[in-house]
């Protein structure tokens, strides 16, 4: 709970010190993104400008490897809209909070608001702004700080291509997607997410990703309304 | 171009970030497109393997390379390992122990 008699310093490091764990937890992944970056083309200070500005770990790697494959500006802006509008859903539930604030406590605890700082602020129900920025930076220092380790160590090793690194995306994603098809209606949606994505891609069809994805959510809703899944 | 779009994107992110934490913004979603949210992060993440899995071979080279097969391990190890890094982990050391032995 917050404690409304606690300082505001004391809670800047309360958050930062509580944030540690989801740190140490993405640091694999930091190290990933900043390494997958490079071996696909970027320059290293395209890689860590996409951890200090985009800062969104999937949607990094998703745009690394949709720049590799040769989508679209357009296409890869779609999916990566799409794929970071779960955060319309954290701002939704932190707003009773947070909309009180002004526009200059607002714009970075936005800017902050990671899949690991809601779920920290919500699981601690820490809401005030002090604990918000110290676990967000906390968490965002770390962030770019692996990034760059991924970046010297792929800067390091001659011919990275040739170590099929990508398939840590795919393996990545896997273990982040199985754990969320806990219904029928999410199992039909990604089943015709891949499919889709498979054979649009293989005809090279344009904005392939984006499309395989839409109709993969529209038909995992459809299969939920027709069996009147709850939310 | 990559620096464009790194800015555009840091755009979009903080569009979807900020947009509901306005306090002049009714807030009413549709409950459809609510729905539809629910399911954005797995249908995407999955779409987004397709070409990986495709490579160079396209649909016919699907049986034939060893990414398609360690995706199925993958597949398996999350099923059953709990753990999300151990089951990346042991599913990387499957993919490397596969390309291997498929030379």
């Amino acid at each position: 709970m917050s404690d409304p008699l606690s300082s505001s310093p004391q809670r800047f490091w309360l958050g930062a010190l509580h944030i540690i764990p989801l740190c140490l937890a993405v640091l694999p992944w930091g190290v990933l993104a900043g390494s997958m970056a490079v071996s696909q083309g970027f320059t290293p200070l395209q890689s860590v400008g996409l951890s200090v500005f985009v800062f969104a770990g999937a949607a990094q790697l998703v745009t690394i490897s949709m720049v590799a494959a040769g989508s679209g500006f357009i296409a890869i802006c779609l999916t990566i809209f799409v794929i970071t509008a779960q955060h319309l859903l954290y701002a939704l539930i932190l707003r009773e909070h947070v909309s009180s604030l002004p526009l200059r406590k607002r714009l970075p605890v936005a800017f902050l608001l990671t899949d690991e700082l809601f779920a920290l602020s919500v699981g601690k129900r820490s809401y005030d702004f002090a604990y918000l920025m110290g676990a967000g930076l906390c968490f965002y220092l770390s962030w770019i700080f692996f990034t760059i380790v991924g970046v010297l160590l792929a800067a390091s090793v001659p011919n990275l291509a040739d170590y099929h690194l990508d398939f840590s995306i795919v393996a990545t994603f896997i273990a982040i997607v199985v754990p969320m098809i806990k219904r029928l209606s999410s199992l039909v949606g990604v089943l015709v997410a891949l499919i889709l994505s498979l054979l649009l891609n293989s005809l090279a069809v344009a904005g392939a990703i984006v499309i395989a994805g839409l109709l993969g959510m529209l038909c995992a809703v459809g299969v939920a309304r027709w069996r009147g899944e709850g939310p | 171009m990559i620096w464009l779009l790194i800015f555009v994107l840091a755009g979009v992110v903080l569009f979807n970030r900020y947009l509901l934490l306005e306090p002049r913004l009714p807030i009413r979603l549709p409950d459809f497109i609510r729905q539809s949210l629910q399911y954005s992060a797995p249908c995407l993440l999955t779409a987004i393997c397709g070409p990986i899995l495709l490579g160079d071979s396209g649909l016919n080279g699907l049986t034939s390379n060893p990414y398609t097969y360690a995706a199925l391990l993958s597949i398996g190890c999350a099923l059953v390992i709990k753990n999300m890094l151990l089951s990346v982990l042991v599913s990387l050391v499957g993919f490397y122990t596969l390309l291997y032995m498929m030379g």
